[in-house]
């Protein structure tokens, strides 16, 4: 559906994308993260015919996105990292200006405009001007209003920022169904367990280069596995830890009081071999976990760490 | 036909607005001023004597040349904010990713900026033709009158939507619109004094009166982009037969071919439209982010990091 290869773009002799391979299949819920200024928006742009590409080729659906914008533009559907709303008008109004556009009109329009009002739960805020809308409203209208002509592929930027937990949940509700649906979706997010839950596949991109991209799993085991074990027991901590060093995919730790840290470079099978071997030998084990990322933490991995990913 | 949907869009809200029906009385409230008052000036002074029909003649003059100069300054201020309202609603980048064509954007914005001034404009006609009868005007002047109103707009009018286009923010793209209108109102009529007096001291300086006398007229084909000139000649036509173009002509020492001496309104409103044309295909050359020049970006930039600054403040 996506064919990315070797897109560059510079802004003066800032290097924004650097040579960015990437490809998404038809289908693919495809979660786009890195931190800020990482260059999520500024591909997102390239391949929805927003900013001129300094280099390489973008295949989109078949056409050639860098040269037939219009044949590409009935293919997506953006929304930006910003609303874009005309305050004056009702929400219902806003719906059938885009439809408009690509020549929907009358009450065809109005039906088609309330089904996807509907499918984003908005249906009950049709008659309500769009300034008088929440964020998340806001952000959902927005949603919808990408959808007007049907595309293929929707490119969200960031589109579930700034909102609060509920609206978020509700956010990947949607987003779920219109995958079901059988779009297929890019989602740019900074923030990796928010893409976890929902994605298909995600795929890194730090400094405009693609660091990695895969499985949800494959990629949440592979940032896992350079996360520390925290192992806390209860008693006898010298065994405990003399266990942990014969192993072999240990490669240090350090002790704090019944805690132990243990940077450990194996699979899943490795640390269950581990925590076996402890239990088998009577260590009193009462929590014993991968530390998963936080943010930060796995903003610091993916720019720290790129072997880990690569 | 199918309505160009920015179009529609915008009229559905400038029409809701009660300020536009406020200012469509008051705008003919005070064309119905003038008019009563000039009468009043000129019909009771001569009350005892004959009647002076030519008086009416001087208040259709005001008139329309205040309804012109009105369209000029109005249009500008319109149509310049056009582009960068979208802008600042973030919807511009929104309707760039729709199967819209820059193009028409440009075309929507400018119809719907120019169609509110023209309504005034049109409102205003039944006033106009009161003192049209009474001064003896014909149904071609009025004719003439319309036209000249409908290009003025969509001349200053692409010239706004360039400025907006280019510059994106209304206060500058505004600045930008009058400099031009200006230029074309102003700048044409200096540049035909000044070179006609060059011209005047060359002949009686250097050549001391015995050479010949340079032949200027090129610099009165400038005149051809001054819409202000257009309403002027206009209606001197319209009242005398004093023909100015050949005046002008020989002013500066030369003649000009008939066809712009016998049609000199034709001819400005033709270059007039092709202007026009041609500063819509910049509008919408500046609109198209894949055909922005490279110069564009570093003011960008320097946007972007303002942005940036201010996000951290917060
Ligand atoms: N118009 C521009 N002019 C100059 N530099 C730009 C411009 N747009 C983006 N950049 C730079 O390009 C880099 C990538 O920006 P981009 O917006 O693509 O990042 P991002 O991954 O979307 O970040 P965020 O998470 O903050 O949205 C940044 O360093 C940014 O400063
Ligand atoms: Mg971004």
């Amino acid at each position: 559906m996506v064919e990315i290869e070797n897109l560059y773009k510079h802004y003066g002799k800032f290097v924004a994308l650097d040579h960015l391979d990437l490809s998404i299949e038809k289908g693919e819920l495809f979660g786009f993260v890195g931190p800020n200024g990482a260059g999520k928006t500024t591909t997102m742009r390239i391949i929805s015919g927003l900013l001129k590409a300094d280099g390489g080729q973008v295949q989109i659906a078949g056409v050639d996105a860098l040269k037939d914008s219009q044949s590409l533009k009935r293919k997506i559907g953006y929304m930006p990292d910003f609303f874009g709303v005309y305050d004056n008008l009702k929400a219902i109004e806003y719906m059938e200006f885009y439809a408009s556009i690509y020549g929907i009109v009358g009450k065809k329009a109005k039906d088609m405009c309330m089904e996807l009002m509907d499918l984003v739960n908005l249906s009950d805020k049709a008659e309500f001007y769009v300034d008088s809308l929440s964020r998340g409203m806001k952000q959902r209208l927005c949603l919808a209003r990408s959808l007007v002509h049907n595309p293929e592929l929707l490119i969200l930027d960031e589109p579930a920022s700034g909102l609060d937990p509920r609206a978020r949940f509700e956010m990947k509700g949607i987003l779920r169904n219109l995958h079901d649906m059988g779009k297929t979706i890019v989602i740019s997010s900074h923030i990796l367990s928010e893409l976890a839950e929902m994605c298909t596949t995600i795929g890194i991109i730090d400094k405009g280069n693609m660091l990695t991209k895969g499985s949800v799993e494959d990629i949440m085991r592979r940032l896992n596995t350079s996360n520390p074990l925290k192992i806390h027991v209860i008693e006898n901590i010298e065994s405990a830890v003399r266990i942990i060093k014969e192993n072999p995919k240990v490669e240090n730790l350090s002790i704090d009081g019944m805690d132990i840290t243990v940077s450990f470079n194996g699979s899943e099978e490795d640390e269950a071999e581990l925590l076996g071997n402890l239990v088998n030998n009577g260590i009193k084990v009462v929590s014993y976990v991968r530390e998963t990322g936080n943010l930060e933490e796995v903003f610091m991995m993916v720019t720290a760490k790129k072997e880990v990913l690569s | 036909m199918k309505i160009n949907p920015v179009y529609g869009k915008e009229i559905k809200l400038r029409v809701r607005s009660v300020r536009f029906a406020v200012t469509i009385l008051l705008f003919n409230l005070a064309l119905i001023a003038i008019a009563l008052f000039g009468f009043e000036i000129f019909f009771n002074v001569n009350i005892n004597s004959r009647i002076d029909y030519s008086g009416a003649v001087v208040v259709y003059f005001i008139l329309i040349s205040l309804e012109a100069a009105m369209v000029a300054l109005l249009v500008p201020v319109f149509t310049a904010g056009s582009i960068a309202g979208e802008r600042e609603k973030q919807t511009l980048e929104i309707l760039l990713t729709t199967v819209l064509k820059p193009m028409q954007i440009v075309i929507g914005k400018l119809m719907s900026s120019i169609s509110m001034i023209l309504l005034l404009v049109f409102s205003s006609l039944p006033v106009i033709s009161i003192v049209f009868t009474i001064g003896g005007v014909n149904m071609t002047n009025l004719l003439q009158f319309v036209l000249v109103i409908i290009v003025i707009s969509l001349y200053v009018g692409s010239i706004g939507m360039c400025a907006s286009a280019l510059l994106k923010k209304a206060v500058p793209a505004t600045v930008l619109s009058f400099g031009m209108l200006i230029i074309i109102c102003v700048v044409t009529v200096i540049a035909v004094f000044v070179v006609n007096t060059s011209a005047n001291m060359y002949y009686y300086n250097t050549q001391n009166t015995s050479g010949v006398y340079p032949d200027v007229t090129w610099v009165g084909y400038f005149l051809l982009l001054n819409p202000a000139f257009t309403v002027l000649e206009m209606i001197i036509s319209q009242y005398t037969s004093q023909n100015i173009i050949s005046e002008l002509a020989s002013g500066l020492n030369g003649t000009m071919p008939s066809i712009f001496m016998d049609y000199w309104f034709e001819c400005s409103i033709v270059v007039q439209l092709v202007l026009t044309f041609i500063f819509l295909m910049l509008a919408a050359r500046f609109l198209d982010p894949l055909r922005r020049k490279e110069k564009e970006k570093s003011s960008k930039k320097r946007k972007k990091k303002k942005k940036k600054s201010g996000d951290v403040d917060d």
